[in-house]
């Protein structure tokens, strides 16, 4: 449990543009759509139709509510992937460059 | 400071590029996580499993009037229309459904004769306005009595149809009487026009009752063959869009141009003609597929209008995507042509951008889209199974 909360932590307070960084952005949108999911905002979306989505709650309410799970379902399916191949990249060139570049480095200082 | 800014920038400029690489590898993938096999929702023979799905939400709707009034409160709020359209696709997919499997005719006829016999009735009470958009009270129709071709048309087919699947006396004569009013009132004038709405003239409710003739001519040996074939001599000489080839959606009674060839009329309209004058509704199909029809990364959709026409987005063009111009309403309909005219690389793409832009949501067997409502989701379960009430009116 204190490993998973480190590791939280330290991904939480990440350097901007390091792998870390793209992960956690990931996972907040991922964790974001599953709430809207949970709490069954796709049925809002209807206003993509024309549809009042709820007669019982206003036009302007219930189409804000499906655009709320729209641009996180269009955050989840494109973003989110994307941010995590970034991170991937990001990270295969991090050990690239950390196996490849430093020896070379360190010789060259030497 | 300024090595630290410089490592900032590097920093930065590495992760855009990873970033972009990122996109360009996942923006090509993507519609491959959506795309199933095309029989999901398309067979030639049998019913394919979303078709089955779809049907099943439609039929609890028609067995649980609780359900259905909720639905068409939420329909009827933006667009009368919408309920009635929503009873015919799904009158039309019943008997194509039963036609495909005659054995299920028998669970289907009592929801097609429900649903006819209640359209009627409210027809029959409450007026045509019923299920016209309040605007149609705004002006009096210039033929009187004031009738609708939207209605007659639809409802003349619905019977036709439900005739087709089998033979119920009790619709012949008011399927003949209201084919009776359309063709005198189609003679009545050069241009063959009827009203749908007060001057206000559709080529789609036109395209539904020259069907609906022809399942007359098959059903009680009439012949329209004549007027049918006038119809679309005048259409190809007065209502064909210059720039495009394209019939225009909508013109006046003196055959003044309305609206110009939008997406959520034409791909109905190519797809009814099929029934009619399968080389025009096939033009009328190649030409909509280039002006209107899309596939983007394995993504397909509609545009309302060609890119040479500036028309006004209308209520039957649901949400459009600002930029992209893509329209639920033109979408919607193009399903019911890639499936009529058999044009499967297309389809594929519409059924995927469905699959991910329209939220399925499945209960118990029964499938809707939460993006959509009745009326979508009937016209796609008619595109999932049209074809046989078709072939069976252009038999020899």
């Amino acid at each position: 449990m204190k490993a998973t909360f480190g590791l939280l932590r330290r991904l939480w307070k990440a350097e901007a543009f390091t792998p870390a960084a793209f992960l956690v952005r990931a996972a907040i949108l991922a964790a974001l759509y599953a709430v809207s999911c949970a709490a069954g905002l796709q049925e809002y979306t209807a206003f993509l139709s024309g549809t009042s989505p709820n007669v019982n709650l206003s036009w302007h309410t219930a189409s804000t509510l499906g655009l709320i799970h729209l641009l996180l379902h269009f955050a989840f399916i494109l973003l989110v992937p994307i941010l995590l191949i970034t991170a991937g990249l990001l990270a295969a060139w991090n050990g690239y460059f950390s196996r490849y570049a430093k020896p070379q480095g360190r010789s060259d200082a030497a | 400071m300024k090595s630290n800014l410089k490592v900032w920038v590097k920093k930065a400029s590495l992760a855009l590029a990873a970033f972009t690489l990122a996109t360009a590898i996942w923006l090509p993938c993507l519609h491959l996580f959506f795309r199933k096999p095309l029989s999901e929702f398309y067979q030639e023979k049998g019913v394919s499993p979303k078709a089955r799905q779809l049907a099943a939400r439609h039929l609890q709707l028609w067995t649980e009037p609780s359900l259905r009034q909720i639905e068409l409160q939420k329909m009827r709020a933006s667009n009368a229309e919408w309920d009635f359209m929503g009873r015919t696709f799904l009158v039309w997919s019943l008997v194509n459904m039963g036609l495909r499997e005659p054995g299920m005719k028998e669970e289907y006829l009592p929801v097609i004769d429900q649903i006819i016999q209640e359209t009627v009735r409210i027809e029959k009470q409450d007026g045509i306005y019923a299920f016209l958009m309040p605007y149609a009270k705004a002006r009096p129709y210039q033929v009187s009595p004031a009738r609708s071709l939207f209605l007659d048309g639809e409802i003349a087919l619905m019977m036709g149809a439900r005739r087709m699947l089998q033979e119920e006396p009790g619709y012949k004569q008011p399927m003949t009487e209201r084919l009776n009013v359309i063709e005198q009132r189609m003679r009545s004038n050069p241009l063959m026009a009827m009203e749908s709405y007060p001057d206000e003239c559709w080529t789609y409710d036109d395209a539904v009752a020259l069907v609906a003739f022809k399942v007359a001519d098959r059903l009680d040996g009439t012949d329209h063959t004549a007027l049918c074939q006038q119809w679309v001599a005048m259409a190809k000489e007065h209502l064909v869009d210059k720039k495009t080839g394209l019939l225009l959606s909508s013109y006046q009674i003196n055959g003044a141009p309305l609206y110009g060839p939008e997406g959520s009329t034409i791909w109905m309209v190519a797809h009814c003609l099929q029934a009619v004058d399968e080389p025009f509704a096939r033009d009328q199909y190649e030409r909509s597929r280039k002006e209107l029809g899309r596939i983007t990364l394995g993504f397909g959709y509609g545009l309302e209008w060609p890119a040479s026409w500036q028309g006004p987005m209308d209520v039957d063009s649901g949400m459009v995507v600002p930029g992209l111009g893509v329209s639920a309403g033109s979408s919607g309909m193009a399903f019911i042509a890639a499936s009529s005219f058999h044009d499967w690389n297309f389809l594929q793409a519409l059924v995927t951008t469905l699959d991910m832009a329209a939220f399925p949501s499945r209960q118990n067997g029964r499938l809707k889209y939460c993006a959509s409502n009745q009326v979508g989701d009937a016209a796609l379960l008619y595109a999932s199974v049209l074809g046989p009430l078709w072939e069976s009116i252009r038999k020899p």
